[in-house]
């Protein structure tokens, strides 16, 4: 583990006490983040979901189809028009679009969200990285502190 | 001698709650950021659209159709006034964290005054 040279100086400086602190605020934002992503990825997952339900419409020849009503019950239905969506582009607004246009709306929300997510990553990466950083100085504090223990005692 | 003490205790009863203060309006304002950022890109949504592209804004649970320059302009509306909020919750926030670090210099000074 090499980090920066005046990252180490300064954690070198600091009491252990301090360290445990800051390792346990590192903790804190490596779990927030960690929850960040995983909302990411289910938001992400549920876009999909939306582009392949689209596909799969637009593939179907029938347009016989069951309405849900609920998880557990169904309604046998037809559609009438298989090329005109009601997207929800957020914030309670809903368009009527082409099957195209829809699957381009939910295209460009997935491709943000990759990016929002390698952002994230690579914060994750540095915040790890760190914490191991912060975990190599405060193990060598505890064995300069124990090993001056020792040879005080062994004085009195 | 139960004076400063009695003063201590008020203080930091005064600290925490300023504590507390500071954390609820971080609290707003990271929703209102999250607000901000949904709205904008609704906005983009609309600059890719044109008159004709039907909208229909939900109202609880029914969808009522819009004309695409009053949609636009209301979220234009709402993002000013989300961005106000921002700027209102962040002063409140360096507000209430100068009288934090006002309380705690205090509490400080006390706390010297007391183990003397």
């Amino acid at each position: 583990m090499s980090a920066t040279p005046s990252n180490k100086v300064d954690l070198a400086s600091l009491a252990p006490q301090q360290l445990v602190e800051f390792r346990k605020s590192i903790d804190q934002e490596i779990n927030h983040f960690t929850q960040s992503l995983q909302a990411l990825q289910t938001a992400q997952s549920k876009l999909k979901d939306c582009i392949t339900s689209v596909d799969n419409l637009e593939k179907s020849k029938t347009e016989n189809l069951l309405v849900p009503l609920t998880s557990s019950l169904y309604l046998p239905g037809k559609s009438i028009k298989k090329n005109e969506y009601l997207v929800d582009i957020g914030t309670g607004y809903f368009v009527e679009k082409s099957a195209n246009d829809a699957k381009k709306v939910y295209d460009y929300k997935v491709k943000r969200l990759d990016e929002d997510s390698k952002k994230l990553k690579e914060i994750l990466v540095q915040k790890n990285e760190l914490l191991n950083t912060v975990n190599l100085v405060l193990r060598k504090k505890m064995i300069e502190i124990e090993s001056q223990q020792q040879s005080q005692g062994q004085k009195v | 001698m139960s004076d400063p003490k009695k003063q201590f205790e008020e203080l930091s009863l005064a600290f925490n709650e300023q504590q507390q203060n500071v954390n609820e309006y971080i609290a707003v304002r990271s929703k209102l950021e999250t607000q901000f950022q949904e709205n904008k890109i609704v906005l983009t949504e609309f600059e890719n659209l044109n008159d004709e592209s039907k909208i229909y804004k939900l109202t609880g649970p029914i969808l009522i159709p819009q004309e695409y320059a009053e949609a636009k302009l209301n979220v234009s509306k709402r993002i000013e006034f989300i961005q106000d909020e921002i700027k209102r919750v962040e002063t409140k926030i360096t507000e209430e964290e100068k009288a934090m670090e006002a309380t705690r210099d205090k509490l400080l000074a006390l706390r010297a005054q007391i183990e003397q």
